[in-house]
C-alpha cells in the first residue's frame, strides 16, 4: 500500500457521558468552560488534546454560540510507520461528521449531534527516516464563520528501511498550543510509538499513545493511555478495507471503567488511486456512554514533490 | 549493497593500465540479475561495434553505454586523453556503491578523475540500419502481452505472459525454418529485459518505430511500451523465453517455445 494511506493520526473524542476517571459529567468539561470544574475531574488533561479536534471545535462552539454547548468531532486516523519522503509535502484535510451524537445540551454545552469539523495537516519529509507535521485547527460554526483555535507540531522518526526490520517502527511526539479560551490546558504533549506490519493482503498497525498536560488544570493528572489500532485487507490494488479502533482508557495508572472509557470501532476503506493521493473514508460507532454513537470520517491527502530530480542522482 | 566491476569495488582493485594512442576493445557484460546500468569512461567515448555479440549495422560513438541484465556491449575506446580516469556507473549513488574501475595511462599519476554526465542516454535505434534497408521477410506473429497480477501490498506480484504465469503459460510450437515475430506489449509499470535462448533475433520495432538489421538476444522493453523482434526457427529444441530480471522470472515471467 502506498505510504500515504498508512500514515495517520489517531484521534478521538469523549464528547459526552462521564469523566473517564471520576465519573463527573464530562459534557464540555474538557472544553474549559468556566462553569465546569475541570480541575476536579481526574480525567487526563492531555487526553483532552488527544481529542483535540472535537474539543477545540466544541470550545469554539461554546465561545461563539454564546452559550455552553457540547460538540463531538474527530481527527481520526491510525498512524503507519512510514514517513513522508524528503522534499515532499503532504497536505491533508480531515473532515468528520457526527450523524448520531449527543442530542441534548448538558451543562450548557452544545450537543455533538450533526456537528462537522475540519482539520488541516501539513507534513514535510526531512530525510528518509524523519518528518515534521504541523496542524491548523479551525472551527466552522453556523453564525460564527471559521475560527483559528490552535496549532500543533509533530516531529516523527522511524527505523530506516536500510535496517531491514521485519516490522515498521516509528516514534511520534507532538506538542501543541491551544488558546486558553478554548481549553484551560494550553500546552499538551503526546508520545506515540507506532508499529505496523504487512503480510500479503493484510495490514496491521498499533499506536499505543501516551499523553500528558504541560500547562493547565490537568497538569497534575499524570499520563493517559489512548491506543489506536488498524487491520485492513487489500481487496485489489486500489481498494483496501478494514477496521480501525480508538480508545481512551484514562490514566495509565488508574484506568477508567469500561462504561466510562472511550471505545470506537470504524469500518474504513483506503483508496489507493495514486501514490500522490490519500483517501480514507470510514464510519464508526461508539458503544460506550462516553462515546458518540455514530461518526463519519473522511481524509483527503495530496502529496507534493518539490524536489529537483536528476536521472543521474 | 556493494557493486563491482570484475569482482572489485571502485578503489579496491588494480587499475586497468593503458597507453596513449592505444585502441582498446572493451567487452562489457551486465551480470546483475536485477539492475540496469549506465556506464561511462570519463574523458573518453565508446565506439559501439557489437551488441550481444552481434555486429551492429551502424557503429556509433556514444558517451555512455546502457546495459540491461544480461546485455553485452563490445566497444572500442581510443586512449587519447592521458591521465587517471574512472570507468563507472553514471548514476552517482550506484558508483558510490562501488561500481567502477580505474583506467590508468602509463606514467600517469594522481587521483582518478570522474566527469559527471547530466543525463542518461541510450537508443537502440542509432545502431540499426535504416528501416528502409532490405525487405522484411514474412513472419508468423506470436503476440505476447506482459503484465502483473496483484497479490497484496505485502506480497510481490505474479508476472504473466498472456495472462498466465510459468509453468501454466502457453508453449507455442515452432516449425523449423519458419520465421516468427514476437509482438510484445508491456502492459506493466516495470521495464523488462526479455531474453530468447538459443536464437538471435532481429529487432524490428521499438516503441512504434521500425528498425532493421539490429541483431540481439536481449531487449529491454520499457513500461507501457511495445516492441517486436523476429527470428528464424533454426535451432530445434525447447527454447526458453523469459524476462532477465531475476525477480520477475522467479515469479512467473517465463515460457518455453517448442519445436513441432
Amino acid at each position: 500500500m502506498p505510504e500515504a494511506t498508512r500514515r495517520s493520526i489517531p484521534r478521538g473524542l469523549k464528547p459526552h457521558g462521564l469523566c473517564g476517571s471520576c465519573g463527573t459529567e464530562t459534557q464540555g468539561l474538557s472544553l474549559g468552560l468556566p462553569a465546569v470544574p475541570l480541575t476536579k475531574c481526574t480525567a487526563s488533561a492531555a487526553a483532552f488534546w488527544n481529542r483535540r479536534v472535537g474539543f477545540v471545535f466544541a470550545a469554539v462552539a461554546i465561545l461563539f454560540a454564546g452559550s455552553a454547548r457540547a460538540q463531538g468531532n474527530y481527527e481520526i486516523q491510525v498512524y503507519g510507520a512510514d514517513t513522508v519522503a524528503p522534499k515532499n509535502l503532504m497536505v491533508e484535510l480531515h473532515s468528520n461528521f457526527t450523524p448520531d451524537g449527543q442530542e441534548k445540551t448538558i451543562d450548557g454545552v452544545y450537543p455533538t449531534n450533526h456537528q462537522e469539523h475540519e482539520t488541516l495537516e501539513l507534513t514535510e519529509g526531512i530525510n528518509d527516516w524523519a518528518e515534521v507535521g504541523f496542524y491548523v485547527f479551525t472551527s466552522e460554526q453556523a453564525g460564527h464563520g471559521v475560527q483559528w483555535v490552535g496549532d500543533h507540531i509533530r516531529p516523527r522518526v522511524r527505523v530506516p528501511d536500510s535496517w531491514h526490520w521485519p516490522v515498521g517502527v516509528s516514534l511520534s511526539t507532538e506538542v501543541g498550543y491551544q488558546r486558553a479560551v478554548y481549553s484551560p490546558d494550553t500546552w499538551t504533549w503526546e508520545i506515540r510509538p507506532i508499529l505496523d506490519y504487512t503480510k500479503g493482503r493484510w495490514y496491521f498497525a498499533v499506536n499505543p499513545a501516551l499523553e500528558r498536560t504541560w500547562h493547565g488544570p490537568d497538569v497534575a493528572q499524570g499520563i493517559g493511555f489512548s491506543p489506536g489500532a488498524k487491520i485492513s485487507y487489500d481487496f485489489s490494488n486500489v481498494v483496501s478495507a478494514g477496521f480501525e479502533y480508538y480508545a481512551d482508557y484514562g490514566r495509565i495508572t488508574s484506568p477508567d471503567t469500561l462504561h466510562n472509557q472511550q471505545q470506537q470501532i470504524f469500518v474504513v476503506t483506503d483508496l489507493n488511486v495514486s501514490p500522490k493521493w490519500e483517501i480514507n473514508i470510514g464510519v464508526g460507532i461508539g458503544p460506550t456512554a462516553a462515546t458518540d454513537h455514530l461518526i463519519v470520517k473522511g481524509i483527503l491527502g495530496r502529496r507534493f514533490d518539490w524536489g529537483k530530480h536528476s536521472p543521474v542522482d | 549493497m556493494c557493486l563491482t566491476v570484475n569482482g572489485k569495488m571502485l578503489g579496491f582493485g588494480e587499475p586497468v593500465k593503458v597507453k596513449q594512442g592505444e585502441r582498446v576493445m572493451l567487452h562489457v557484460l551486465n551480470s546483475s540479475p536485477t539492475e540496469v546500468h549506465w556506464v561511462a569512461l570519463a574523458g573518453h567515448h565508446f565506439q559501439v561495434l557489437a551488441l550481444d555479440g552481434n555486429a551492429v549495422p551502424q557503429p556509433r560513438t556514444v558517451e555512455m553505454l546502457r546495459l540491461a541484465p544480461a546485455e553485452r556491449v563490445s566497444a572500442i575506446v581510443e586512449m587519447n586523453a592521458p591521465g587517471v580516469w574512472v570507468l563507472g556507473e553514471v548514476r552517482k549513488h550506484v558508483q558510490a556503491a562501488g561500481m567502477g574501475i580505474v583506467i590508468e595511462y602509463a606514467n600517469a599519476t594522481g587521483a582518478p578523475k570522474w566527469v559527471q554526465p547530466d543525463d542518461l542516454v541510450w537508443d537502440y535505434a542509432q545502431f540499426a540500419a535504416s528501416a528502409a534497408t532490405g525487405s522484411a521477410e514474412a513472419a508468423t506473429d506470436i503476440s505476447l502481452d506482459f503484465d502483473s497480477k496483484f497479490e497484496g501490498h505485502g506480497n510481490e506480484e505474479r508476472w504473466t505472459i498472456n495472462g498466465k504465469s510459468y509453468p501454466d503459460v502457453e508453449s507455442p510450437a515452432l516449425v523449423e525454418g519458419k520465421r516468427y515475430r514476437l509482438a510484445m506489449k508491456n502492459l506493466s509499470a516495470n521495464d523488462h529485459p526479455i531474453h530468447l535462448h538459443r536464437h538471435t533475433f532481429e529487432i524490428t520495432n521499438v516503441g512504434g518505430s521500425a528498425l532493421r538489421g539490429l541483431m540481439k538476444d536481449v531487449l529491454l522493453i520499457p513500461a507501457k511500451a511495445t516492441s517486436s523482434v523476429e527470428f528464424t526457427a533454426n535451432h530445434p529444441g525447447n527454447t526458453l523465453f523469459h524476462c532477465h530480471q531475476q525477480d520477475h522470472m522467479d515469479r512467473g515471467f517465463m515460457m518455453v517455445l517448442r519445436y513441432a
